[in-house]
């Protein structure tokens, strides 16, 4: 490989409430990678027999699963609500310099309100 | 002709589009397992309860167009990833391939339970 600085080059760039916004979507969407197979344990365990829903059940409700289920909630609230602010951006809608650093700060602040509301209701 | 298998603004277009309209599937869809789970939890749904809901030939079905959403989705966000973050050719084609399989085969055994109910 060649000796060059490779991009974004983060020493250098001021970080900022889109940058912050878009680096967290991709943190918050590598995590939920980890919840598909965590997704699909659950629901197979919950719509085999009648043992099976209850140990899933038990399992679900240990202090690590717990732990599991905030960060996958709290990490799906901020992709979901963000990647719809993505979905905006797309087809133009709040392009400006205002609404983008408006609108990244809400969905980060929507997404804080969250993780406090689901570790209340969880941990 | 357009070559548009080499270009930058060509097939990257697909997985852009792709990862769009998988979004507005999940957008639809990822609500309702979100809700039912915490029924679950909360204690307000019971299994023959939980079990009516999603064997309902609409819910498969639904069910269904969520799981290949998911992983197209997943597929395609560990992609980029990796095209950001690997540049390495043989291991970010390895790891593509690999995340590829992985995905395949998920969505397979999942469509065969979800259609066994």
């Amino acid at each position: 490989m060649t000796e060059r600085p490779l991009s974004p080059r983060l020493s250098i760039y001021r970080w900022h409430a889109q940058a912050v916004a878009s680096i967290v979507h991709r943190a918050s969407g590598l995590l939920l990678v980890v919840a598909i197979p965590f997704y699909l344990c659950l629901l197979s365990g919950l719509t085999g027999d009648a043992a099976s829903f209850e140990s899933t059940m038990s399992a679900l409700q240990s202090p690590l699963s717990r732990l599991l289920v905030w960060l996958i909630g709290a990490a799906l609230v901020y992709h979901f609500t963000n990647g719809i602010r993505f979905l905006c951006l797309d087809m133009g809608l709040g392009e400006s310099r205002e609404m983008l650093r408006m609108s990244a700060k809400a969905m980060l602040a929507i997404a804080g309100v969250a993780a406090v509301v689901l570790a209340a209701v969880l941990l | 002709m357009k070559e548009d298998y080499l270009g930058a603004a060509g097939n990257g277009f697909n997985d852009w589009l792709w990862q769009r309209a998988s979004a507005v599937i999940l957008l639809l869809t990822l609500p309702f397992p979100f809700i039912l789970v915490l029924c679950l939890l909360g204690g307000c749904l019971d299994q023959a309860e939980f079990l009516n809901l999603v064997v309902h030939p609409f819910a498969k079905a639904a069910h269904s167009l969520l799981l290949f959403a998911m992983l197209t989705h997943a597929y395609l966000g560990l992609k980029l990833i990796m095209e950001d973050y690997v540049p390495a050719l043989a291991l970010r084609l390895s790891l593509l391939l690999a995340t590829l399989a992985v995905a395949l085969g998920a969505g397979a055994w999942a469509l065969a339970m979800i259609w066994s109910w």
